[in-house]
């Protein structure tokens, strides 16, 4: 019994002892620190990847570099609740599984080595957008047999080629007929086919010189260029290096809302036109928003 | 004992710590380079208030009609008349090109006052190729200052 009291007794004073000193080594808390807040980052801005994936990039916080400077914190919201991600020391993050359509505000700030985030942040408004990147999105020059026209959205859920008889489908144009020019346009102002297009289409007077959709990043709505009904001549924008990026919208007919997309004309070694004989081409890739009256992004600081 | 509660706190907090950020670190492979933004200029673009009637050829008037010809190949005395092909690797050896009405020859200069062969080979191979332009005679020369050019009926 005596043997009992004494293990108890032992007992009790090993638990006491450990409760004590788990208590005393709270106050010590090694995480506890007084590392900096870091600055946040700022210019956030983003590209639609595909119908799912949005890419942002941003400009990096001034505390980059600093060794206590542990990265980036994104919080997601609108559609599905998503808990905030956590990213390296890095400029740019894909976010994935996203919804064509649902408009996102991605919201992001810097953390350090303790986890303390900035007190400031950089945000942007976004959607995904369907990308169509197959070799069969082509205008053809006016000598061919194909057609000089496209529909960036057809019957069949993809970009098509269209002759001058199907004129009433046409969103985009080319016209090689005048010298020294390569026209691309709205259809309404390439002056082939009979017949008045159906739908409104509109290019904006904003542009980019790239080889690759990935790389356009934007902070503002694209509702916000300028759009008219226009006729560009490729040949006076040729850098001789890169492709050409539009912003194009259409407003179907009946509808009141545009859908917006960008489209990129490729550039061959040897310009624009690309394969040979009466069957040259301009080839294109297309980013577009199936959803009506979301212009991909707008800007919330 | 303090000591030893110190590190395994410290050890399991940095285990936490690291798998927590490999877990959920995603970044691209290679940093995404930016495209060059810019605006159209008004040499480049055309903006239409009002969208014009779209007609294939009724906006055009040609001035000469004929075909596309080599004028190598007609000093040569051969058929001068050339294919697209045949066109194109003329223009890639500088050979020049002409068009060849039903009645006369003509020079080919674009509206920058150059000769211009390259347009003519868009359309080798043509059967009618309409010009709409100034035509000049010049010391006994046919040459047609071209705005446009398009087949046709």
């Amino acid at each position: 019994m005596k043997l009992l009291r004494l293990f108890s007794l032992l007992a009790f004073l090993s638990l006491s002892t450990l409760i004590f000193t788990a208590c005393e080594e709270d106050t010590d808390d090694p995480v506890t620190s007084d590392k900096p807040i870091p600055s946040a980052p700022t210019n956030l801005r983003a590209t639609s990847i595909s119908a799912t994936e949005v890419l942002l990039k941003w400009d990096k916080s001034a505390s980059h570099d600093s060794s206590w400077f542990a990265g980036y914190e994104l919080t997601v919201t609108g559609g599905n609740p998503m808990t905030p991600i956590k990213i390296g020391k890095t400029d740019n993050y894909k976010v994935s599984g996203l919804q064509e359509g649902v408009v996102y505000t991605f919201t992001l700030k810097s953390v350090n080595s303790d986890n303390k985030t900035s007190t400031g942040s950089t945000s942007v408004t976004w959607s995904p957008a369907s990308r169509f990147e197959t070799d069969d999105i082509r205008m053809y020059v006016f000598e061919s047999q194909n057609g000089s026209g496209l529909t960036i959205y057809g019957e069949n859920n993809k970009p098509e080629n269209l002759k001058a008889s199907e004129k009433t489908k046409w969103h985009l144009g080319l016209d090689n007929r005048t010298t020294d020019s390569l026209f691309f346009g709205s259809a309404s102002q390439i002056d082939i086919g009979t017949g008045t297009p159906t739908d409104k289409v509109e290019i904006a007077d904003t542009y980019w010189e790239t080889n690759t959709l990935d790389n356009i990043f934007e902070t503002a709505a694209l509702n916000t260029l300028n759009f008219a009904e226009r006729r560009i001549d490729l040949l006076k924008l040729d850098n001789g290096q890169t492709g050409l990026a539009f912003v194009v919208r259409i407003l179907r007919q009946g509808q009141t809302n545009y859908n917006y997309a960008k489209v990129l004309i490729e550039r061959g070694s040897g310009g624009f036109l690309q394969g040979s004989g009466n069957d040259r081409y301009i080839k294109m890739k297309i980013s577009y928003q199936k959803v009506a009256g979301v212009p991909y992004a707008k800007t919330s600081n | 004992m303090k000591k030893i509660f110190g590190i395994l706190s410290l050890l399991a907090i940095l285990f936490v710590a690291v798998n927590a950020q490999e877990a959920v670190k995603k970044t691209l492979p290679q940093e995404p380079a930016e495209a060059t933004k810019k605006t159209l200029t008004q040499e480049a673009s055309k903006p239409v208030a009002q969208p014009q009637k779209a007609v294939k050829t009724q906006q055009f008037k040609a001035d000469v009609t004929g075909q596309v010809i080599s004028l190598t190949k007609l000093a040569m005395g051969a058929d001068p008349v050339v294919t697209k092909a045949e066109a194109d690797e003329m223009v890639k050896k500088n050979q020049p090109l002409a068009l060849k009405a039903a009645d006369q020859i003509y020079l080919v200069y674009n509206t920058k006052n150059a000769f211009d062969s390259r347009s003519l080979a868009k359309f080798a191979g043509v059967q009618n190729l309409g010009v709409a332009g100034e035509v000049r005679y010049i010391n006994g020369f046919a040459v047609i200052f071209a705005k446009q050019m398009q087949p046709v009926e």
